[in-house]
């Protein structure tokens, strides 16, 4: 049974990373050749795993396929006390949804990389005009292959620590791929940026962790998820199961980049674009998705954080669709829409206090914005291919010189912005609809659901304004010669992922039959065409759209581009990001840096002051003991013979009062 | 007739060289009267050695005074080849000329 080996699914790209760090550079490729097949057949493995999950019996969160290391070798990898640390597979209904659109977009990507990172022959300049060259291929791939195996190990993970152990990994391999260009000052600071911010949801993240496995006893998923244990501690502990799962989502937080810790999202740009579509469609960000999801009945014994999930992410699509539909750069716009989108799946998750089925809908958009977001980076990262700058305001009447990116991210295009037939408009109708039914429980989410669909409006503004100033009109920079698509690895993987982002909306009605929980989710095409509230959300898209058209067509986008320095009022608060940043650094230089000096005046005027006092008194003695040497032979003998004669008269007195038995 | 003398008048002789070796080791600035001084300590030493072997009936003394002897003409030898060297240097074979080492 294909199951048996779904261990392999993340040591395979484990094993490459180790060879390939080691011996890469006697690889074709430098490594690019035993990377790339090792995560092409750990994806074709996932979607074999995925396909047998879903021939029964995992559907429900009860009965999962449970694969673990003690029951091969016989004892756990770790074993302290209360707790066995064990590694292993714990496979249901829920991993095999996110095993298909990771496995398809590593792989994807990967053959992406192949074509799209360069040795780069001509390197880098530095600030100070310093030439560089790097061949970082090697790096590249290693760092690659480990943050595959990372996300695959933690959908499998099937206890706690396994879970905590690769989250974290995948933290370390967001660092090191988004400061591939280290010696770009701006990349080594978003690296470190993204890897910083993290850390926070992480801390809360492990506080959760620990909190869930005093509560119940035990780091098994199985036993964390079984619905009995759930009742038992809720009944025993509600509060403090609260907490468990408000840190376990502030964990979310930091890695699905939501509010408050959005911040290094849209610097994580810095990177190549590969990493880019690998971070905000496969992996990363949609751990966090995942890790709510994956703890959703227990979630749902305490209604309150739900309710704290589904406005974090109401707000969050909001505020970062408002900051994306200003900015002038390609990649920032696409990373403010991956930050938005999160939001809703958040939403959809958070719906789950009151209407089962917006677990559904929430996961259904993380598995169709997979697609269609990794297709917009990838596009992204065609067109950087082939201009070498990001910014959209020197873009423009690229249709004619890349007519297979065109035509690929204007279905993107669409399906992101919510017009039906592509995939983005069944996921977030459905989505739509159920936060509006969860209103009849809680007022909050009539709110929470206005706040979306005024996002819905501002998605299909910002993507199609940035469609029309990068494709339509005549080229605004210069030096068209080089204008072309990439090569055929990067072009046969937009189409194939174009494929999916018309396609994978249709999944709406066979996701009740895939992903079970509680309620069956049941959705027909009558259904949604007789619904009032999918005709309001088409409306509001459509309108997004026609807005755009009429303030970016070709013959007036010139009259919207503002240089940096003109942005004014609200536009500037918007281009600043809500000045959040700034806000975050303001804090810290108020309570780090004044602790820091605080500090900073204990070191030198006690630390350093007790050390430069012992170095003082050595001098001293050193000064005063060296006038005993005179070099001079006599005074040597003198000072032998005396210390001699002194050895004897202690020695005389010792025998006669010891052995002498005194005088 | 064999005339024996008591045993401390061999310690009171070997004492009496020694006292005046040393004396010599601390006053003399002549490196040559230095390498004396140091045979007559050595010497007392031997007498000693000698002194109690025969007082003792024993043979380990002679035996030691008999290295000893030859250990002081070793040193002797390295003794002088040092002052030469000295002399070399400082054209003078003054001890308290050869202070390098004052602090």
């Amino acid at each position: 049974m294909v199951l048996d080996y779904a261990w392999l699914i993340p040591v395979l790209p484990l094993v490459a990373f180790a060879i390939v760090a080691l011996f890469g550079r006697w690889i074709p490729e430098r490594g690019g050749y035993l990377a790339m097949p090792a995560i092409v057949a750990a994806g074709a493995l996932a979607l074999a795993a995925a396909w047998r999950i879903w021939q029964g019996p995992y559907e429900a969160f009860q009965e999962a396929y449970v694969w673990t290391l003690s029951e091969v070798v016989g004892h756990a990898w770790l074993e302290t006390g209360r707790y066995a640390f064990d590694l292993g597979v714990y496979a249901d209904a829920l991993t095999a949804w996110l095993l298909i659109p990771v496995g398809i977009l590593t792989a994807g990507i990967a053959i992406y990389s192949i074509g799209y990172i360069r040795p780069e022959k001509d390197g880098y300049h530095l600030v100070d005009g310093t030439h560089v060259h790097i061949d970082g291929r090697q790096r590249y791939y290693a760092a690659l292959a480990l943050f595959v195996a990372s996300m695959f190990g933690f959908v499998l993970g099937s206890d706690l620590l396994q879970l905590f152990i690769f989250w974290e990994l995948m933290g370390l391999c967001s660092y090191l791929l988004i400061g591939f260009w280290y010696v770009k000052p701006d990349a080594a600071a978003a690296a470190q940026k993204a890897f910083l911010v993290t850390r926070v949801g992480d801390i809360f993240f492990l506080a959760g962790l620990v909190i869930l496995a005093v509560l119940f006893g035990s780091i098994d998923l199985s036993a964390i998820l079984n619905t009995d244990n759930i009742a038992a501690v809720a009944a025993q502990n509600g509060n403090l199961l609260g907490l468990s799962m408000l840190f376990l989502f502030i964990g979310a937080v930091g890695k699905s980049a939501q509010l408050p810790l959005h911040i290094w999202l849209p610097d994580a740009m810095e990177g190549p674009t590969t990493v880019s579509a690998l971070i905000h469609a496969a992996a990363m960000v949609k751990a966090g998705v995942y890790l709510v999801a994956r703890f959703i009945p227990v979630f749902a014994a305490v209604d309150w954080v739900l309710i704290t999930v589904a406005t974090i992410g109401a707000l969050t699509a909001f505020f970062a669709a408002t900051m994306a539909a200003v900015n002038p750069d390609i990649k920032q716009v696409l990373a403010f829409s991956t930050i938005s989108q999160l939001g809703y799946m958040f939403l959809g998750l958070g719906a789950v206090a009151i209407v089962a089925a917006g677990f559904t809908a929430g996961l259904l958009h993380l598995f169709n914005h997979a697609f269609f977001k990794a297709l917009l980076f990838l596009c992204a990262g065609a067109i950087g291919y082939a201009l070498h700058n990001y910014d959209m305001r020197e873009f423009g009447g690229l249709l004619r010189y890349m007519p297979i990116t065109a035509i690929t991210m204007a279905i993107a295009t669409l399906a992101i912005a919510g017009i039906p037939p592509f995939s983005g408009f069944w996921s977030k109708d459905i989505l739509l609809e159920y936060v509006f039914t969860a209103g009849g429980g809680n007022p909050l989410f009539f709110v929470l659901w206005g706040l979306a669909l005024a996002t819905a409006g501002l998605t299909a503004y910002y993507m199609a304004r940035l469609w029309l100033m990068t494709f339509a009109g005549d080229y605004r920079g210069e030096d068209e010669d080089h204008l072309h698509d990439g090569t055929w690895h990067m072009n046969g993987v937009l189409v194939v992922l174009a494929l999916f982002a018309i396609g994978s909306g249709f999944l709406v009605f066979y996701v009740g039959d895939m992903l079970y929980f509680d309620t069956p989710f049941e959705k027909t095409l009558m259904g949604i065409v007789g619904s009032w509230k999918a005709w309001v959300g088409l409306s509001v898209a459509v309108l997004g759209l026609a807005v755009a058209w009429t303030r970016f067509k070709p013959d007036r986008v010139e009259e919207h581009i503002t240089a940096d320095e003109d942005f004014a009022g609200f536009e500037q608060v918007l281009v600043r990001r809500y000045y959040l940043t700034e806000a975050y650094y303001g804090l810290v230089d108020k309570t780090v840096l004044v602790s820091a000096r605080f500090m900073d005046a204990v070191d030198r005027l006690v630390i350093d002051w007790a050390v430069d006092a012992t170095a003082r008194v050595n001098d001293w003695v050193g000064g005063v003991g060296s006038r005993l040497q005179t070099g001079r032979v006599s005074d040597y003998a003198v000072a032998i013979l005396s210390g001699l004669l002194l050895l004897i008269v202690i020695i005389v007195y010792v025998l006669r009062y010891t052995v002498g038995g005194g005088a | 007739m064999v005339f024996e003398l008591a045993t401390w008048w061999y310690v009171a002789l070997s004492a009496a060289l020694f006292a005046i070796g040393t004396w010599g080791l601390m006053s003399r600035k002549n490196a040559i009267m230095v390498l004396m001084s140091i045979e007559l300590m050595l010497n007392a030493a031997n007498i000693n050695f000698v002194a109690f072997a025969s007082a003792w009936g024993h043979q380990d003394g002679f035996v030691f005074a008999l290295i000893s002897i030859a250990i002081a003409a070793a040193e002797a030898a390295v003794g002088l080849a040092i002052i030469v060297n000295l002399f070399r240097i400082t054209d003078t074979v003054d001890v308290t000329r050869a202070n390098l080492l004052r602090g």
